[in-house]
């Protein structure tokens, strides 16, 4: 009986493993134990006999929801998609980034003003900062509440994405200029050129980064990390280092908001059967 | 399994594949959560949470409608195909 029972065990035990990882982690060692008690019941109660009609109820059982979960993973595991996001969300998604710099910029100098400050001074670009990022992601956030559960994921990753960017930009300057005692100043071309291009590549990636995190579970979410370093490094190509008219400012807005809405159209674009949420849906 | 096995007198029977599959899309949904047993540590249970409760409540309410529609067309329990609906 012993030999038995290990025989099974070890049969069982080696089926498990070809359950994907995520899955084999949080149910394998219950299935296991599960599949104990069913062993022991059929032995018991009518001995080979039972054995066989145990294995014979176990294989399809173990084929289908092999083939379940291993669809479940290749469409990026389980997410909950309430819409796929279209062409029409692309589009509102770009109007919000065109729109949210100069209208932020000209409600923040209107504030400014009508408190009796001076919109030349910094004071404006302190109000004006933050302002642009809540409405800029503020935004985001109000057009992704259509398309998935996790907006608010989006919205809290993208805040700390900039404050993490805020800090490493901080930190490199102070560690450049005190400790390295560096001079960042430069008038030569081809130098600002690989600032921008390293700047870029490092705040698009912490961007697309929390991005990605933001939301996980979905497919092709490693796009958001190409769309932002090419969004940031066209917004250096075409504003040259300045906002010098209305169009940069519409352009700076517009660049994240064509190229990550470009990926959203990849990764809430599929929807799996996991999302209905009657009981007979889950139990099919 | 051996309780849904019993209850529904051998009509329904799940393997672990399936049964597991089920609670992970359920917990994923939040109709049901993990509870501790401190007699068998070894062990998961599962209990409905609010949200369960309700989605069940609405999906008995609405077999319950089905069989009162076909009480009331008649067709409850009979083989042949010749039905008028």
């Amino acid at each position: 009986m012993t030999k038995n029972i290990s025989l099974s065990e070890n049969i069982y035990k080696s089926i498990l493993q070809l359950y994907p990882p995520n899955y084999r982690k949080e149910f394998g060692e219950q299935m296991y134990l599960d599949f104990q008690d069913m062993y022991k019941d059929a032995k018991m109660s009518e001995g080979d006999n039972g054995l066989i009609k145990l294995w014979i109820k176990l294989i399809p059982d173990f084929i289908s929801s092999l083939i379940r979960e291993y669809m479940y993973e290749k469409k990026g595991g389980e997410y909950i998609l309430k819409k796929e996001f279209d062409t029409l969300g692309l589009i509102f998604w770009v109007l919000i980034g065109i729109a949210v710099f100069p209208v932020t910029y000209f409600v923040s100098m209107y504030l400014v003003s009508l408190f009796g400050g001076n919109i030349e001074s910094q004071i404006a670009w302190v109000v004006f900062i933050p302002l642009l990022l809540v409405s800029f992601i503020g935004s985001q956030w109000l057009i992704l509440r259509k398309y998935t559960k996790k907006a608010k994921n989006w919205l809290t990753n993208t805040f700390i994405a900039w404050v993490v960017m805020i800090l490493t930009t901080f930190a490199f300057f102070i560690v450049s200029q005190n400790v390295l005692s560096l001079d960042l100043a430069t008038d030569n071309q081809s130098q600002i050129m690989v600032i921008q291009f390293v700047q870029s590549i490092i705040y698009g990636s912490i961007l697309g980064i929390f991005q990605k995190r933001a939301l996980v579970g979905y497919p092709n979410t490693w796009l958001f990390v190409p769309a932002n370093i090419i969004s940031l490094a066209m917004i250096f190509i075409t504003i040259q280092g300045s906002i010098s008219s209305n169009v940069d400012m519409m352009l700076i807005g517009t660049y994240p908001a064509l190229f990550t809405g470009l990926a959203l159209l990849f990764v809430l674009r599929k929807r799996t059967k996991g999302n209905n949420s009657k009981m007979s849906g889950m139990l099919a | 399994m051996k309780q849904v096995e019993k209850d529904s007198h051998g009509n329904i029977q799940m393997g672990p594949g399936t049964l597991y599959g089920s609670i992970k899309r359920m917990l994923k949904s939040g109709l049901i959560i993990e509870v501790k047993n401190p007699e068998d540590e070894r062990r998961k249970f599962y209990k409905l949470t609010k949200k369960g409760q309700k989605n069940l409540s609405a999906e008995l309410k609405r077999f319950e409608e089905i069989v009162n529609l076909a009480k009331n067309k008649k067709i409850l329990g009979l083989n042949s195909l010749s039905l008028n609906i």
